[in-house]
């Protein structure tokens, strides 16, 4: 589904994305792990238009979105998430899903309300439908978060730290959500820091340290390999 | 008593025609987040362009209205597109400096096609008329309608903004630009149809204006000056704070009048300065 191919980004002399290969295969569930710095939010910022590569070139469904713009993305089915909640907060959380839901596919609110409302049960978001984004608590904000990205219905869902701040309950109501949307067959890439979390909803995992891709595999091998217990989790190997 | 009721009642309705002023440019600084100097000229614009429409093309003055409200839709989405989008990447202060120098160009384009002359659009019986409200108070039927209008134009606004995906989309733009960006929503696109928006208020004002009031190619800054004044006071928050807006101002130059003619003008300002020192955010601030 996405291909990602030989991808770079420098900024001067720091190289913070350097030549990554990266494919993901419809209906897989990735993660990505790596360090503070490591690049792991660029990469998204790369995949979703907010930044041009360097050098490089991405590929959606085997067109070549390198230099499509972020709302062409988003039309052709990427969603994605931020680490810092972007909501609007003078909206409502209903209206917040509703400006996803209705520029994504150019339907009216009246077409678009029955769909904003699934994906408001789905997060947990229902009995706050009225509420000012602006007045919600950390949780309501990442499940808001979320809430918009589903609402552009993407067929992949770029997430990045949506677990970040959680405590441990919340973060199984979260892992919940999580699996109903991958169960709807949504490809769903996972950059986060919370390891227990990610293995519980990926089937892959990849590891980013200073711009490159330094593991590969399933989360066992992953988490096993000498290099990442070494660079990531500071265990000698 | 009815005298002083009766200057209240047309100072209300005169507050109506400020609000019109004050609705384009509401739009500009609340979902544009720059503020058009041109937007008095281009007011006037479309007051030259209803002198046209029914002095030289011999269109009836609502038909001219009619017509007006388009163009006015048009130039705006045009400026947008063609001009103000362009600037708006490059720097703030830009955008403000090119909004002024199109109030020069439309300026003196004016001077050169009409000439400097005081001007007025004609609109017959309805100039005159007025309906009996109460006791010995009357209330022109022009001044009543002009109000009315206001009234209709912030109810329309409000529909759109609030009840269609349109409009919320536009208030997301104007929330947070760079998170409507990440849904995925086209900035120019919902900027451009913003800014036909404010161009249909600047055609209703500058039309009804023109019926009202004198004016020549110069009368933009006055214009500008009330709207401006309006829209500080009012805050972003509601549109009907922005009638609230107009009606204070028009007050303030009716009482005003009332102490010395001189006064007037000067009396609208001192209130908004005094208001703004204590409430700078406005009386309806965006919560």
């Amino acid at each position: 589904m996405l291909e990602v191919s030989q991808l770079k980004k420098h900024f001067g002399a720091l190289k913070v994305i350097d030549g990554v290969n990266l494919s993901v295969a419809r209906g897989e569930a990735l993660g990505i792990l790596g360090p503070n710095g490591a690049g792991k939010s660029t990469l998204f910022n790369l995949i979703s238009g907010n930044l041009s590569p360097t050098a490089g070139t991405i590929r959606l469904n085997g067109e070549d979105i390198t230099r499509a713009s972020p709302w062409t993305r988003v039309r052709g089915g990427i969603g994605r998430t931020f680490q810092i909640p972007h909501p609007f907060v003078h909206l409502s959380v209903f209206e917040n899903v509703l400006v996803s839901a209705t520029q994504a596919s150019g339907r009216g609110i009246a077409v678009a309300r029955p769909e904003v409302n699934r994906i408001l049960d789905l997060c947990q978001l229902s009995h706050r439908s009225r509420t000012l984004a602006g007045d919600l608590p950390l949780l309501d904000l990442k499940r808001l978060e979320l809430a918009k990205a589903l609402g552009t219905s993407p067929r992949l869902l770029l997430l990045d730290e949506i677990a970040g701040g959680l405590t441990n309950s919340e973060c199984v109501a979260l892992l919940a959500i999580l699996e109903t949307i991958k169960s709807e067959g949504v490809t769903i890439v996972w950059i986060e820091h919370i390891v227990h979390a990610l293995i519980k909803v990926a089937t892959r995992l990849v590891v980013l340290a200073e711009g490159n891709l330094i593991a590969n595999g399933t989360p066992e091998t992953v988490m096993a390999d000498a290099k990442v217990r070494d660079l990531y989790l500071g265990v000698e190997a | 008593m009815t005298g002083l009721l009766d200057q209240i009642i047309q100072a209300v309705l005169l507050g109506g025609l400020y609000a019109i002023f004050a609705l384009g440019l509401a739009i500009s600084v609340g979902v544009l987040k720059f503020i058009n100097v041109a937007h008095g000229d281009l007011i006037v614009a479309m007051s030259f362009l209803m002198l046209t429409l029914t002095n030289s093309l011999g269109l009836p003055v609502p038909v001219a209205l009619i017509v007006l409200i388009p163009v006015g839709a048009g130039v705006g989405w045009l400026l947008q597109f063609g001009l103000f989008q362009r600037a708006a990447s490059q720097n703030e202060l830009q955008i403000i400096l090119i909004t002024f120098g199109l109030s020069v160009i439309i300026q003196n384009g004016l001077l050169g096609l009409y000439g400097a002359d005081t001007r007025k659009v004609t609109a017959g019986g309805i100039e005159m008329a007025s309906i009996n409200l109460f006791g010995n108070i009357n209330a022109g039927v022009l001044p009543l309608i002009i109000f009315v209008t206001a009234c209709l134009l912030i109810v329309g606004l409000e529909q759109i903004l609030y009840r269609t995906g349109l409009g919320i989309q536009i208030r997301a733009i104007a929330d947070a630009p760079a998170a409507a960006k990440l849904v995925g929503l086209r900035l120019a696109g919902l900027m451009a149809v913003a800014m036909a928006m404010v161009g249909i208020t600047e055609a209703v004002s500058g039309g009804l204006m023109s019926i009202w009031t004198n004016f020549d190619p110069s009368s933009g800054s006055s214009r500008l000056l009330i709207a401006f004044e309006v829209v500080v006071l009012a805050g972003l928050g509601s549109f009907w704070g922005v009638l609230v807006g107009g009606i204070i101002i028009a007050l303030a130059q009716t009482f005003g009048g009332m102490i010395d003619s001189a006064f007037q003008m000067l009396a609208g300002h001192i209130v908004f300065l005094v208001l703004f020192l204590f409430r700078p955010q406005g009386l309806f601030p965006k919560t």
